[in-house]
């Protein structure tokens, strides 16, 4: 998985949203602080991990405020997946003191975006083949 | 895990939250519990609340938990209920995830957690899901 496969799968995805111009529209989602547009965002995320893994997750995303009063999104997310099937929790990360379930990411540009779905494609990767579960095989 | 009972959960709630959460030996958790029932003041820390079940569950179960919690809202205000996540941290199982007869599944549960009895409630439901996890084993 490259960048550039990353980015066209983003922009594919985001075509079906009737979204033209995915950079613009992620540009304009932060400068406006419109969580409807933010709930978007984290859902192509979602989207684009389930493209490359070539399967379907249960997720909860929190869009994290600056201004809970308000709900001004401050451009962080935090995403949980969960495996439909044996219910196990693939983003659950062992690695510091606090066992957090959750990976908590950064998305204020396109390139942010990009990260974002490496990142949690790779944790969740990680956590199917620790759970026994190669998600090549699991799919066959 | 034998049975605990009303009076031992509450006594447990109250340690944790003078403890680990407020801080003040004088302070009471039903007192705050009431605080915020009666005066639903946005600047209350709710998630005080959230933390006193989690850290009641882990001390009675005697095991710890990976947790997501949401204090949930309505247009205005907390409403008093709270979404959590449990995952068991060895099998990365999700506690909480469920599936409905009609095959809708879910990853969160949402309880009410307004007076002590309610708090109670929410302290056996997960006390119930980790006795669940122990019977399938790795634990």
């Amino acid at each position: 998985m490259t960048e550039r496969e990353v980015m066209k799968t983003l922009q594919e995805i985001s075509s079906e949203f009737g979204i033209e111009d995915l950079e613009q529209f992620i540009k304009s989602a932060w400068q406006s602080a419109d969580l409807t547009d933010f709930e978007t965002i984290a859902e192509l995320v979602e989207r684009a991990v389930e493209n490359f893994l070539d399967e379907c997750f249960l997720w909860i995303h929190v869009i994290e405020t600056e201004n809970c009063e308000q709900f001004v999104p401050d451009g962080w997310f935090s995403f949980v997946a969960v495996h439909p099937r044996n219910k196990m929790c693939l983003t659950f990360q062992d690695t510091g003191p606090w066992k957090d379930i959750s990976c908590r990411v950064q998305i204020r540009t396109l390139q942010d975006a990009v990260n974002a779905v490496m990142t949690l494609t790779e944790l969740i990767k990680s956590n199917l083949q620790k759970g026994g579960m190669d998600y090549g095989a699991d799919r066959a | 895990m034998e049975q605990i009972g009303r009076e031992r959960i509450i006594e447990v709630l109250e340690e944790v939250y003078r403890e680990d959460v407020a801080g003040d030996p004088e302070d009471s958790f039903q007192s705050f519990l009431d605080d915020f029932r009666e005066v639903r003041d946005p600047e209350m820390p709710i998630y005080w609340i959230a933390e006193t079940i989690i850290g009641a569950v882990e001390r009675l179960s005697g095991r710890q938990f990976g947790w997501y919690v949401e204090a949930l809202k309505d247009e205005y205000n907390f409403t008093g209920e709270f979404a959590f996540i449990c995952v068991e941290p060895k099998t990365h199982r999700c506690l909480t995830a469920m599936t409905d007869d009609l095959g809708n599944c879910s990853v969160s549960v949402i309880l009410p957690i307004t007076a002590i009895d309610e708090a109670v409630r929410a302290v056996q439901f997960f006390l119930s899901l980790a006795v669940e996890a122990n019977k399938g084993g790795e634990m």
